[in-house]
C-alpha cells in the first residue's frame, strides 16, 4: 500500500488519453475503440442515453478495467494504476448517494479521509470546501433534511474536499431549480477557471455544457464521434443576423441599395457575410435611418445543432426518433 | 398580448391570469393548500385554455402541488378548482377527460408497453381498449417497442409510454409533472415535439418543467409559481417588456470596446458600463435609446460593431427577477 | 499561506498597517495518507455508526443494552466475590460465554445490518468506490469493525472474569501458573464465536438493503433454521442424525464453548443423539466463514 504521494498537476499534457479502448460486457458493446485525448480545462461529455459515457468515466476512474486498449489519467494508467488515479480524481455521480443520517460536515471530512487526509486536515478542509460550495452553517445539519441543491453542493463539496487535478461531474445540476442551476454552473466555472481543476462534465443540458466547457467530446453508440473546442464547433460560417425595430423593409433595401444581399425570415435580416465592411455598412444605415439596431451578431450553431446532426448520422439518418430503442 | 388583473399598490402584476379570448378549459380560483402549518399554494388564480402552458417554478413552490389538485388527485384547501367547468375532485366523469404524466416512474417494470398502456384503457372503461391502445401507441411512435418489457426500456421510451398511457382514452386536457427530466437532448426534441403537436390539436397541455430553456420552446404561455403564489404570468416575452423598471442588459462586441465605452456612458439612461474583453456591457434603463444611440456612435468614433445582443431577453432572466425577493 | 508584511506600508514611518487574508479556495498542500489509513478510518466510522455515536438515540439503544449486560454481571459477580468471599461457583467462563451467545446474535444482527445495508440502501457506494481504495479495502474495514465489535463482547468480559480471578485468587502468580491456557483459550473461543456470527450477519446483510429486515431475518433464520434441523433429528433414527447437530447453527456456538472449556454446561449436549467430537465445530465456523467468503466476492468484489 503506498503511503503519501505529491501532486505535480501538468498544465499543457492532456489530462485523459484513450487509445483503442473498448468495452463489452457479453456480446454488448458498450465502448467501440475509443481514441481520444482531452486538454485541460472544462470539458464537456455529451452523448445520447446509453451511449457509453457512464462507462466511459468508470473506466477513467479505473472502476472496471477496458475489454481492450488502454486508457490514462494524468498520466497514470487507469487498468494498472486506479489507486493513483482515483487519489487525484473526484467524482460527482448523478444519482443520489449521500447518506442521510449524517451532517455534511461529518460525511465529507469522512470522505477527505477515505482519500487519505489526516483526521485533522480532513476536518478542516471539509468545512472549508463545504464553505466554498455554497453550504455554510446548514453543514452541521443531517443531510437527510437537506433540499436537492443542497445535496448536489455536499456531492460536489465531496468531490473535491481532497483537492484533485480532475474531477468528473455527472449531471450536477439535475433536480436543481433554475436558480441553483446558475449557482452551481457558476461554482464550476469557477472550479475550473480559478481553482484550476480540470472539470469533465457529463450532461444532457447542452446549454450548460454550452457556458461552462471549453472542449467537448460527443460519444454516441460507444463510439467518439465528434471532438473539439465548443467555439470551433458552434462556430458560425454563416449569415449576419440584423433585428431593427420598426420598418424592416425600408432597412432592408437600404441594405440592398448600399451593396448587401439580404435575406429575411422571421422578421431578421440575413445579410451574407462577405466580408468584415458588412458591419460597417449595418451600423451605418442604423445610423442614418435612426433606426433602434436590437440584435447584431453572427448566426452560429449551438451545440444542440452540432448535437442531433452528429447523433442523428450516427442512427443512420432517421429522424432521430427511438422506435426500436 | 398579456392580461393580468391589476392590484394597485403592487408593483407586480398579482391575482390572476386569464387567456386573452377562447375557451378556458382549466379555472383555478384562488386556491390555497396547506398542510397544517405549512401553506403549499397560497390564493392562487389563473384560467388557461388550449395550447401548451408551462408552470415554472423552485423547487417546493407547489408546482405539484396544483398539478395534482388540476388532475383531481388533491382538495384544496380553500377556492375551486374547475376543469372543463366542473369541479374536478371526486368527479370521475371528469377524470376521463384529463390525462396524467406523473414525475414518478411507472410502478410495474416487467409489463410491456403495450400491457402497461392497456392497463390505463381498461381502468378507463374503454369500449374498445386493444384498439385505443395501438393508437396511442402510434401517437407516441413506440409501436416497434411495445411488446417489450417497460423495465428495458430507456429514459425517453418510458417518458413515451407514460403519455400513450395519459393519452389512451383521448383526454381533453393534459398535465406533464417534470416530463422532460433525464432525456437526453434527442429524447428531448422528440418529446417536445409530441407536446406540442398534441397542444396544436387543441388539446390543453400543462407541463411543469424546472429547464428552462426547454419550456421556451414548448410552451405558449408560461406560469411562475414563487412560495405558492402565482409570481408572473402569460407570454415570457411581455412578462418582459411590463418589467420596465428593471434596467434591461446588453452585449455590444465591438473593435474598440474601451472607446465605445466611454462615450456610451454619457446617455441620461445608462446605469452602468463594463468592458470584458472584446466586449461592452451595459446596463440601461431605456433599452431603446441604447439601440439607436449605439450604431450613431460607434460610426463617429469609426467602431466596428460586430454582434448587439440583449442579455436578458429570455426565460431565465424573467424568472431570476420574477424569484429574487 | 499567503499573509506577507507590507514592506511598504512598513517604510513608511507612522503608517498603518492591514492586511487582506486570501479567504478564496487553497490548494492542499498537506500530508496525504495511503490505503492503509483509508481502511483505518472506515473502521473506525464504521465502529462508531454502529455504536450509535452522533447519532439519534435510539441507535444506542441496543449497544448500551448489550455492553451493560455483558460486563455488568461479571463486575457485580467480581465485586461480590471481593468483599463477600467465594460465591456464585458455577459462574465460570463456560457459563458466561453460554450467558453471552445471546447478546452476541442480538449484535451481531443489528450491527452486520449496519455496516453493510446503509451504504447499500442510500448508494453511497459509488463515493466510496471512487476513493483510493480498492473494494477489497472497503470490505476489509467493515469486517474489521464487525469483528471488533463482535470482538469486544466475545472477548473483554470473559478477560475481565479472568483478570478478577486473578486477581482474587489467593495467590495470582500461582493461578497464573496453574491455568496457564484460560486467557488461550478466551481468545479462541472469543475469535470463533466472533467469526461464526459476524459470517452468517454479513452474508445476510449483503443480500437486503434494509437493516430491519437483515436483523430479522437473521434472529428469525437461526431460530428457524436450528428448530427445524431438531425436529429432523427427533424424526429419523438413521445412525448419521448425530452428524445433523452439526448444522443447527443456533447450538453451534454452545459446542464450541463446550469443546474449548470443557463439557460442564448444561446445554452441552444434544438433544437427541450422542455428542459429537467437540473439533468437529471447527469445521462448522470454517465452512460459514468461507461461504461468507464467497458470497461477500460475488455481491461486492465481482461487480464489473
Amino acid at each position: 500500500m503506498s503511503e503519501g504521494w505529491a501532486m505535480e498537476p501538468h498544465r499543457d499534457e492532456p489530462v485523459i488519453i484513450c487509445r483503442g479502448l473498448r468495452k463489452a460486457y457479453g456480446s454488448v458493446v458498450a465502448l467501440d475503440h475509443l481514441d481520444l485525448e482531452v486538454p485541460p480545462g472544462a470539458i464537456g461529455l455529451l452523448g445520447p442515453n446509453g451511449a457509453g459515457k457512464s462507462t466511459l468515466i468508470k473506466l477513467l476512474l479505473g472502476l472496471i478495467r477496458p475489454t481492450e486498449g488502454e486508457a490514462s489519467v494524468l498520466g497514470f494508467d487507469t487498468a494498472r494504476d486506479g489507486i493513483q488515479v482515483r487519489q487525484r480524481t473526484g467524482y460527482m455521480p448523478e444519482s443520489d448517494c449521500l447518506p442521510g443520517d449524517v451532517t455534511a460536515a461529518d460525511f465529507v471530512g469522512h470522505m477527505a479521509q477515505m482519500s487519505g487526509l489526516p483526521a485533522r486536515a480532513a476536518r478542516l478542509r471539509a468545512a472549508e470546501v463545504l464553505y466554498h460550495c455554497g453550504v455554510d452553517e446548514e453543514r452541521y445539519r443531517l443531510i437527510r433534511e437537506f433540499s436537492t441543491g443542497m445535496k448536489q453542493r455536499v456531492k460536489l463539496a465531496q468531490a473535491i474536499v481532497h483537492d484533485p487535478d480532475l474531477v468528473f461531474l455527472d449531471e450536477p445540476t439535475n433536480g436543481m431549480d433554475p436558480q441553483g442551476r446558475e449557482e452551481m454552473l457558476e461554482l464550476i466555472n469557477r472550479i475550473h477557471r480559478e481553482i484550476g481543476i480540470t472539470v469533465l462534465l457529463s450532461s444532457h443540458l447542452l446549454d450548460d455544457v454550452e457556458r461552462v466547457c471549453d472542449y467537448v467530446l460527443l460519444v454516441a453508440q460507444g463510439r467518439l464521434v465528434q471532438h473539439g473546442p465548443v467555439r470551433e464547433l458552434i462556430a458560425g460560417a454563416g449569415d449576419i443576423l440584423v433585428e431593427v425595430d420598426g420598418d424592416a423593409a425600408r432597412f432592408r433595401e437600404a441594405l440592398v441599395a448600399r451593396g448587401a444581399t439580404v435575406t429575411a425570415s422571421d422578421g431578421m435580416l440575413a445579410v451574407k457575410h462577405t466580408d468584415d465592411l458588412v458591419f460597417d455598412v449595418i451600423r451605418d444605415t442604423a445610423a442614418d435611418l435612426d433606426v433602434a439596431l436590437r440584435g447584431l451578431r453572427i448566426q452560429s450553431r449551438s451545440l444542440e445543432d452540432v448535437y442531433v446532426q452528429q447523433v442523428l448520422a450516427v442512427n443512420g439518418g432517421s429522424d432521430g426518433v427511438e422506435r426500436a430503442g | 398580448m398579456v392580461e393580468v388583473q391589476q392590484q394597485a399598490e403592487e408593483q407586480r402584476p398579482a391575482a390572476g391570469y386569464v387567456p386573452p379570448d377562447g375557451p378556458r378549459t382549466i379555472e383555478v380560483t384562488e386556491v390555497s393548500k396547506w398542510y397544517g402549518d405549512v401553506v403549499a399554494v397560497s390564493n392562487v388564480s389563473f384560467a388557461i385554455g388550449p395550447g401548451v402552458t408551462g408552470l415554472l417554478g423552485p423547487n417546493g413552490a407547489g408546482k405539484s402541488t396544483i398539478l395534482k389538485m388540476l388532475a383531481g388527485l388533491l382538495a384544496p384547501s380553500m377556492g375551486t378548482v374547475r376543469v372543463l367547468g366542473e369541479p374536478v375532485r371526486a368527479n370521475p366523469r371528469l377524470y376521463r377527460r384529463i390525462g396524467l404524466v406523473p414525475e414518478q416512474e411507472v410502478v410495474y417494470p416487467f409489463l410491456t408497453g403495450r400491457e402497461f398502456v392497456r392497463l390505463n384503457a381498461i381502468l378507463q372503461r374503454l369500449p374498445d381498449p386493444d384498439a385505443a391502445t395501438a393508437e396511442a401507441i402510434a401517437r407516441v411512435e413506440m409501436t416497434a417497442a411495445a411488446d417489450r418489457p417497460v423495465g428495458g426500456y430507456s429514459k425517453g421510451m418510458r417518458q413515451r409510454i407514460k403519455v400513450a398511457a395519459a393519452l389512451v382514452h383521448q383526454p381533453d386536457v393534459l398535465i406533464l409533472d417534470e416530463p422532460l427530466t433525464g432525456t437526453d437532448p434527442l429524447q428531448r426534441l422528440q418529446l417536445i415535439k409530441l407536446i406540442r403537436a398534441l397542444g396544436a390539436e387543441g388539446r390543453t397541455v400543462i407541463v411543469s418543467s424546472h429547464i428552462l430553456h426547454e419550456v421556451e420552446r414548448l410552451a405558449d404561455q408560461i406560469l411562475v409559481l414563487v412560495n405558492g403564489k402565482l409570481a408572473a404570468a402569460g407570454d415570457y416575452r411581455a412578462i418582459r417588456d411590463k418589467i420596465d423598471e428593471h434596467a434591461r442588459r446588453v452585449r455590444v462586441r465591438a473593435d474598440d470596446p474601451r472607446t465605445l465605452a466611454a462615450a456610451l456612458i454619457r446617455l441620461p439612461a445608462l446605469e452602468s458600463v463594463r468592458v470584458d474583453g472584446d466586449a461592452v456591457l451595459i446596463e440601461t434603463g431605456d433599452v431603446r435609446d441604447l439601440y439607436r444611440a449605439v450604431p450613431k456612435v460607434a460610426r463617429e468614433l469609426g467602431i466596428r460593431l460586430y454582434e448587439v445582443a440583449a442579455l436578458d431577453d429570455s426565460l431565465a432572466s424573467v424568472f431570476a427577477y420574477v424569484t429574487a425577493r | 499561506m499567503s499573509s506577507v508584511p507590507g514592506e511598504a506600508g512598513a517604510a513608511q514611518s507612522g503608517a498603518r498597517y492591514g492586511e487582506v487574508f486570501d479567504r478564496g479556495y487553497q490548494h492542499y498542500e498537506g500530508r496525504r495518507e495511503g490505503r492503509a489509513h483509508a481502511v483505518r478510518a472506515l473502521t473506525l466510522y464504521s465502529v462508531r455508526g454502529a455504536l450509535g455515536i452522533k447519532k439519534r438515540w435510539t441507535a444506542k439503544i441496543i449497544p448500551i443494552f448489550i455492553y451493560a449486560a455483558s460486563f455488568l454481571p461479571v463486575a457485580v459477580i467480581i465485586g461480590i466475590r471481593a468483599f463477600v468471599g467465594p460465591v456464585a461457583e458455577g459462574f465460570n467462563y463456560s457459563s458466561l460465554y453460554v450467558a453471552l451467545s445471546p447478546l452476541l446474535l442480538i449484535l451481531a444482527a443489528a450491527a452486520a445490518p449496519e455496516m453493510l445495508c446503509d451504504d447499500r440502501r442510500e448508494n453511497v457506494l459509488p463515493l466510496y468506490f471512487s476513493r483510493a481504495i480498492t473494494r477489497g479495502d472497503y470490505l476489509l474495514a467493515k469486517i474489521a469493525a464487525l469483528g471488533i465489535l463482535l470482538g469486544s463482547i466475545a472477548i473483554l468480559p470473559p478477560l475481565l472474569l479472568f483478570i478478577g480471578n486473578t486477581l482474587l485468587a489467593e495467590s495470582p502468580l500461582g493461578y497464573l501458573r496453574d491455568q496457564p491456557d484460560e486467557v488461550g483459550r478466551i481468545l479462541a473461543t472469543g475469535t470463533l464465536l466472533s467469526i461464526f456470527y459476524a459470517a452468517i450477519g454479513l452474508v445476510i446483510a449483503s443480500f437486503t438493503a434494509r437493516k430491519g429486515v437483515a436483523a430479522a431475518i437473521y434472529i428469525g433464520f437461526i431460530t428457524i433454521e436450528t428448530a427445524i434441523v431438531e425436529a429432523l433429528a427427533n424424526a429419523i433414527t438413521a445412525s448419521w442424525r448425530d452428524f445433523l447437530d452439526l448444522i443447527s447453527l443456533g447450538n453451534v456456538p454452545d459446542r464450541i464453548i463446550n469443546w474449548v472449556f470443557g463439557g460442564t454446561s448444561a446445554v452441552g449436549a444434544p438433544p437427541v443423539g450422542a455428542p459429537l467430537q467437540g473439533w468437529l465445530y471447527l469445521f462448522v465456523v470454517a465452512g460459514v466463514a468461507v461461504i461468507c467468503g464467497v458470497v461477500m466476492y460475488q455481491r461486492y468484489l465481482a461487480e464489473e
